[in-house]
């Protein structure tokens, strides 16, 4: 317990930085829009003249809250998923970049314990990181959605919560992704391993040329995987408002599915395939 | 005190086709000072690191009962290495550092590393990055003096360092770490620097090893023979590896048991033993 302390805590002292990128674009983005309503203030406007909602159908309100909450999480998984993709390249080859990797591998803890800790800050960290600002992005916006609009507070709390488990996901699926690129490549390992996948992808390309196989192509099958939208099928604006709310109930298939499940079977491979590449490298 | 607690058997690692170490076999024992003497790319680094179980090689590493495998952190219950002082994580600060340590590992000694942090001077909030290599040596002996291990490996440690530092950081580890049950192994390619300190001496060239022997019984088995340089056929009919021509003299490196009348003999230091040993110029060592 005292060594997986010590691992964590020297993972946060040494990476603390690039696993706040999520913290410090968030707080630039509040920083900003407070700038921007203060002068709105000192120049006599209210807020309704900075968001507006005027000419919305009658009953999409509750779609608004929903929706915006929603992508507001989701452009904070995405931020934080290039976090957790960039973290992972840190945490494993950091040290080897950085002369040190001998002083850390020269203690007498377990392989599992260091990798563990690692691996602990580019996933579950980052998704924690990721879960505790969209949170308050969704509160910060609900509040000021009610001012607004007349929908209940249930709706941006389902969008952010829909977006957050769809974005974990992903950063997850990214996270594991980067982490199988740097436990094989020691310099520029997410590039590398782009390069390994855009190989793969020429090759099945070809293939299906010569061949007329049809073999599917790995690009689009990643694009399906890292997407951090939340299906909505059929699309809201030809939907009675009415519908709306079962529309959002039914956006969880979406989550709870077997993509998602594939998702963190991949993500579960990636992550022992990287961690086994990690432990076999030589250390010189 | 002399069981054999740290050994090699046909140790060898190839790096594509060139080959690292060549059937290395050694047997260290326990309370020795111990230098590993080579030029440079003789294998040196590569056996200690096969040594720690850093690298994939053939052949068996074992200390005491245990037989290190690749990647084998048990080995660092008894064994401390420092590869050389800017091998530290310069993104941590001085107490980060110490700290980590102290949590990672299961030796650590908080008594000893009291001590040694209150005479050390270090700043404690300083990141190690902005330390001068002095202090950065201060620091590598810190944390790898303050363990209660019987084995420390010490590969080129002062590579960078001025003399003083030098100097003291063979002082520290002498006082602060050495008795007589624990063992110290020094790679190095100055053997002027550890020439005092040594029991024990290991010749390496081209990854095998030349030579393994007690340093008394070496410096008595050889010794240097100087002759006016008019006498020259003298002594290279004995065909010394290590021949060094001065004004009016000539001298040699020869077996003790060669004795030429009318020779001066005195003690070979470590430098002219090793390149009798292994061959080359006096630059080489």
């Amino acid at each position: 317990m005292k060594q997986c302390k010590a691992l964590l805590r020297k993972e946060w002292d040494t990476h603390w930085p690039g696993f706040l990128i999520p913290l410090w674009i968030t707080g630039g983005v509040y920083v900003t829009a407070l700038i921007g309503w203060i002068i709105s203030l000192i120049r006599g406007h209210s807020l309704s003249a900075l968001v507006s909602v005027s000419g919305m159908p009658a009953g999409y309100d509750a779609y608004v809250l929903y929706s915006t909450a929603a992508a507001v999480t989701t452009l904070l998984g995405f931020i934080s998923m290039i976090s957790a993709a960039g973290l992972a390249d840190s945490v494993i080859n950091g040290g080897f970049k950085r002369r040190c990797e001998i002083l850390h591998f020269s203690q007498p803890v377990s392989f599992l314990k260091i990798a563990g800790s690692k691996y602990l800050l580019v996933s579950l960290a980052s998704i924690l990181l990721f879960g505790l600002l969209s949170l308050l992005n969704a509160a910060v916006i609900t509040m000021i959605g009610r001012t607004l609009v007349s929908a209940g507070f249930q709706y941006g709390f389902t969008g952010w919560l829909q977006s957050f488990i769809g974005g974990s996901l992903s950063i997850f699926f990214v996270g594991s992704l980067a982490w199988l690129f740097a436990g094989i490549f020691k310099h520029k390992s997410f590039l590398l391993g782009l390069l390994v996948l855009l190989g793969i992808e020429i090759v099945i390309g070809v293939l299906n040329y010569t061949t007329g196989w049809h073999i599917p192509s790995l690009f689009e099958f990643l694009g399906r995987m890292i997407a951090l939208k939340v299906e909505i099928d059929p699309p809201v604006s030809v939907l009675p408002s009415a519908e709306i709310n079962a529309l959002i109930g039914r956006s969880w298939n979406s989550i709870l599915s077997w993509t998602s499940a594939l998702k963190l079977a991949l993500s579960a491979a990636f992550t022992l395939a990287g961690a086994w590449f990690y432990q076999n490298r030589e250390l010189s | 005190m002399s069981e054999f607690i740290y050994q090699t058997s046909n140790l060898t690692k190839h790096y594509g086709k060139f080959r690292a170490l060549d059937n290395v076999n050694l047997s260290l024992g326990r309370g020795k000072i111990i230098g590993l003497l080579g030029k440079n790319g003789a294998g040196k680094s590569t056996l200690m690191r096969c040594m720690l179980g850093f690298l994939d090689h053939q052949g068996s590493v074992t200390l005491g009962d245990k037989v290190i495998k690749h990647r084998d952190h048990s080995i660092f219950n008894d064994v401390a290495f420092i590869p050389d002082v800017s091998g530290l994580d310069d993104r941590l600060t001085v107490r980060q550092t110490v700290r980590y340590i102290s949590g990672v590992n299961g030796r650590w000694n908080e008594e000893r590393a009291q001590k040694l942090l209150a005479i050390s001077n270090l700043p404690l909030n300083f990141k190690v990055g902005k330390l001068s290599k002095g202090m950065k040596t201060k620091l590598y002996l810190l944390i790898t003096l303050s363990l209660d291990v019987s084995f420390l490996l010490l590969d080129e440690p002062t590579l960078g360092l001025d003399i003083a530092f030098r100097k003291e950081f063979f002082n520290t580890i002498l006082g602060e770490f050495f008795d007589e049950s624990k063992t110290i192994l020094i790679s190095t390619h100055q053997a002027e620097e550890v020439e005092d300190l040594l029991q024990e001496v290991i010749f390496i060239d081209q990854g095998r090893i030349l030579l393994h022997e007690d340093m008394e019984g070496l410096k008595t088995r050889l010794r240097v023979a100087t002759l006016p340089a008019d006498r020259e056929a003298e002594i290279l009919k004995h065909q010394p590896r290590l021949v060094s021509r001065t004004l009016g003299s000539i001298s040699a490196v020869l077996d003790s048991a060669i004795d030429i009348p009318g020779a001066n003999y005195s003690r070979a230091n470590l430098a002219d033993l090793f390149l009798s040993v292994v061959g080359g110029t006096n630059e080489a060592v």
